[in-house]
């Protein structure tokens, strides 16, 4: 489903945020990406959604090479995405159902069939009697879920999160903890970067170490599964 | 491309961010009205210099000699030219009439001439394309020729000078009210860039959920030209105003220098304001737009 051959990241001034990181998910999989900050979880993810594009190597999602991919292109890549954020990343002034019906509004989706499909997704997330409301008047667990609920709607195939619980209580954690575990159960492929090593040990999954922008560690590799070549 | 949820994402926004709409209008408007101001100053302006312009005439007089054939002949042959745009033949007897009338009360004087001393002339209106002074020369000599002509008169001095002060008025009007064309121009491009920059992170996120950059144009493209063109609407509006309260207050100063009254922007300026406005506004948003966009 995802796969990075030899892939770098370098800023300018030479920063390099990522270096030679080989990696293969397969469909369906729940991969925790973890590291201290600076370890270069957030930019790999950047370069999954084409944030961002590898200074070397080759980035593959479902078999479409994304390092070269043009820009035109990468509205169409995203749409087959979720991701979810650490800030929510959502439009105050919009309510909670426009917030999460945009994704379908510029999909072209007639306006019955989003209603239909927002508040669904809303109910999925136990977010059905908040359609109304505006983000600020929502505590920080229900931004996220109407954050999860937009990233959900358009069923993607892979579902990305950098520190998604990062702002959130330890109670509200395990709940929103609940929905990624649930929506992996459905089948979706599931990548969540966290610094949280208590989340880990609770809900063990694949774990992907990263540090100072190399790959450290690969729970996956450790206990036989599929090797890559490396140099 | 989904336009009509485009036009509502659009009227959404402007409802969500109306102060800072309002602002921004009231910007541009401000901008507008200063352009306006300086076109209605330089139409009025430059229409007494039009009024001005009209009088410019050549006398052409005529030799005492002349006969009646020569002087129809002479008519038509000017009447035929280009310059031309009124002629008007004056003969000895009104010229006398028109400086006794001149005179008045001192028209004594006239008594101890023994016979009408003024000569007949044509009094020419040149038509505007041939007010300048080469063209004025060029016809005088060539009238000149003619046998029945004694001599052509326009002024000469006056004139130059006239002319000289209306090309310098010109002159000025282009330098002045390009800058203050450019300088509008830029406070609305900069107005209507705050606009796009206020949403920055809101456009980030759409395109974090995969709206392409021709979509989330549309609604900043319309928001720009709204702000852009409602401005200029209200612009000329307090240009109509101002233009109503001290018509009457300068109609008395200003009629002594012309027939002309004090006009308002014609519907062709007014319509060339609200264009540039559009264009403003485009040109604003879609430079902005491109300019924050790299998510």
């Amino acid at each position: 489903m995802i796969e990075l051959y030899h892939v770098a990241k370098i800023y300018e001034r030479d920063i390099t945020a990522l270096s030679e990181i080989n990696i293969k998910i397969r469909k369906g999989e729940f991969v925790y990406i973890t590291g201290p900050s600076g370890a270069g979880k957030t930019t790999l993810l950047k370069l999954l959604f084409a944030a961002e594009r590898p200074s070397a190597g080759q980035i593959l999602i479902g078999g479409k090479n994304i390092s070269r991919i043009k820009p035109r292109e990468i509205p169409y890549l995203r749409r087959q995405l979720g991701v979810v954020f650490q800030d929510f990343k959502l439009i105050n002034h919009w309510t909670v159902f426009q917030n999460v019906a945009f994704v379908l509004e510029i999909l072209g989706f007639p306006r019955r069939e989003i209603r239909r499909r927002v508040l669904q997704t809303l109910k999925r997330v136990q977010l059905h009697h908040r359609v109304e409301s505006f983000p600020q008047k929502l505590s920080g667990g229900e931004q996220q879920r109407v954050a999860i609920a937009r990233a959900l709607i358009n069923d993607p195939k892979i579902l990305m999160a950098d520190e998604p619980t990062g702002n959130l209580d330890p109670d509200i954690t395990q709940e929103i903890m609940k929905f990624f575990l649930e929506i992996n159960d459905r089948g979706t492929t599931i990548l969540f970067a966290t610094h949280d090593r208590s989340l880990i040990q609770a809900y063990p999954k694949r774990v992907i170490s990263l540090n100072r922008g190399s790959l450290v560690g690969d729970s996956e590799e450790s206990s036989g599964g599929f090797e890559l070549g490396r140099t | 491309m989904q336009l009509g949820f485009a036009f509502r994402l659009y009227a959404q926004n402007f409802r969500a961010n109306r102060n800072l709409n309002f602002l921004s209008i009231g910007i541009i408007a401000f901008a507008f009205v200063i352009l306006g101001l300086f076109l209605l100053v330089a139409k009025n302006l430059d229409s007494v210099a039009e009024k001005w312009g009209e009088q410019i005439q050549v006398v052409i007089f005529l030799k005492r000699d002349i006969g009646e054939k020569e002087k129809k002949d002479l008519e038509k042959n000017l009447k035929g030219r280009q310059e031309v745009k009124g002629l008007n033949y004056v003969s000895s007897e009104d010229a006398y009439q028109r400086l006794k009338k001149m005179l008045q009360d001192r028209s004594a004087v006239l008594d101890g001439l023994e016979r009408n001393p003024l000569p007949a002339s044509f009094e020419i209106q040149l038509d505007k394309k041939y007010r300048n002074l080469a063209s004025i020369q060029r016809f005088a000599e060539e009238v000149k020729k003619n046998p029945g002509v004694d001599e052509v008169f326009y002024g000469q001095k006056w004139l130059k000078n006239f002319l000289a002060l209306v090309r310098i008025f010109r002159i000025l009007v282009f330098a002045i009210g390009g800058l203050i064309f450019l300088a509008s121009g830029f406070i609305i491009y900069n107005t209507v860039k705050l606009t796009v920059y206020s949403r920055r992170e809101e456009i980030g996120i759409m395109k974090l959920v995969g709206a392409t950059d021709g979509f989330l144009r549309i609604p900043f493209l319309l928001e720009g030209v709204t702000q852009a063109v409602s401005a200029s609407l209200i612009a000329i509006f307090l240009l109509w105003l101002t233009w109503l309260l001290f018509k009457n207050f300068l109609q008395v100063p200003f009629q002594l220098f012309s027939q002309a009254g004090i006009s308002f922007l014609d519907p062709g300026q007014m319509l060339l304001l609200i264009g540039s406005a559009a264009m403003l506004g485009i040109l604003g948003s879609m430079v902005s737009f491109q300019e924050f966009l790299k998510v």
